[in-house]
C-alpha cells in the first residue's frame, strides 16, 4: 500500500486511516497497530518540524508479511536528518531535572524492532520494521 | 477525532486520538488547570510524544504550587508507552483493574 501525504500535521488523520486499513487487511494485533501508528506519526512529525518550508509531499509505503511489517517513509525534499543517531533522553531523572522533548524518536526505537535511515541526493528514507506478535 | 473536557470535581476527560495535530486543542484546556486534578483516559485510544509533552509541561507547572495531575484508566498500550518514557516517575498512574 502506498500513499502521498502533504507535509502538514493535518495529514496525521489521513495516515491514521491508511494504517487502520492496512492493519485490518493484515490482521494485525492491537499492540502492533498502536506501535505502528506511534512510530509513523513520530517519523512524519519530525520530518514536518525539521523541514516545515518544503512543499513536496511525503510518501508512505506499507508492506506486510506473516512475520513482520515494514513502513518506508520517503521525504524527497530533505536535508540530512538521521533519527537513528539521536541521543536518547535521560528518562530516569526526577521531574525537576527532566527536560521536555526527545521522546518521539526514543519511543519509536523502543516500539520498533529496527529503524533505518538512508540519505541520497536530497531524499531521506526512514524504514521501520516490527516483528508481528504471534 | 480527539476531545478534551473539564468536569466537576476536578476531572478532565480525554478521548479519541491524541496526536501532534491536537496539541493546541489540549493546551487550551490544560493551561486553565491551576489545582490538582484527575485526567481520565478511559476513552483515549492513542497518544504520541506530543501528548506526553503537554502532560509533562502541565505537571511541571502545577508542581511549582504543590499541585499535581493524577492519570486514571489508561489502556494497556498507553500504559506501556508511559512506562517506556518513565512517566511512571512523573505521574501517579492508575490503570483499569482489568487492564
Amino acid at each position: 500500500m502506498e500513499r502521498e501525504v502533504t507535509r502538514d500535521l493535518s495529514s496525521l488523520e489521513q495516515i491514521a486511516e491508511m494504517l487502520q486499513e492496512f492493519a485490518e487487511n493484515q490482521g494485525l494485533s492491537e499492540r502492533d497497530r498502536f506501535s505502528l501508528a506511534l512510530a509513523v506519526e513520530e517519523v512524519v512529525t519530525n520530518i514536518i518540524r525539521h523541514q516545515p518550508k518544503n512543499t513536496t509531499s511525503i510518501r508512505l509505503r506499507l508492506d506486510g508479511s506473516a512475520e513482520r511489517v515494514v513502513v518506508t517513509v520517503v521525504d524527497p525534499d530533505s536535508a540530512f536528518f538521521d533519527p537513528t543517531a539521536a541521543k536518547d533522553p535521560k528518562v530516569d531523572l526526577p521531574i525537576e531535572e527532566r527536560k521536555p522533548g526527545g521522546l518521539g524518536i526514543f519511543l519509536t526505537k523502543r516500539v520498533m524492532d529496527e529503524v533505518h535511515y538512508t540519505f541520497h541526493d536530497g531524499t531521506g528514507i526512514t524504514t521501520l520494521v516490527r516483528r508481528r506478535e504471534p | 477525532m480527539f476531545d478534551i473536557s473539564k468536569h466537576e470535581g476536578g476531572i478532565v476527560r480525554i478521548a479519541g486520538r491524541f496526536d501532534a495535530a491536537q496539541v493546541d486543542k489540549a493546551q487550551a484546556v490544560l493551561s486553565t488547570i491551576t489545582t490538582s486534578c484527575v485526567i481520565d483516559f478511559k476513552d483515549l485510544e492513542y497518544i504520541s510524544s506530543a501528548g506526553l509533552g503537554i502532560l509533562f509541561a502541565t505537571q511541571k507547572r502545577l508542581r511549582e504550587t504543590n499541585q499535581k495531575l493524577t492519570l486514571v484508566n489508561l489502556n494497556s498500550h498507553i500504559r506501556d508507552i508511559f512506562r517506556i518514557a518513565r512517566f511512571d516517575l512523573i505521574f501517579e498512574i492508575e490503570g483499569p483493574k482489568n487492564g
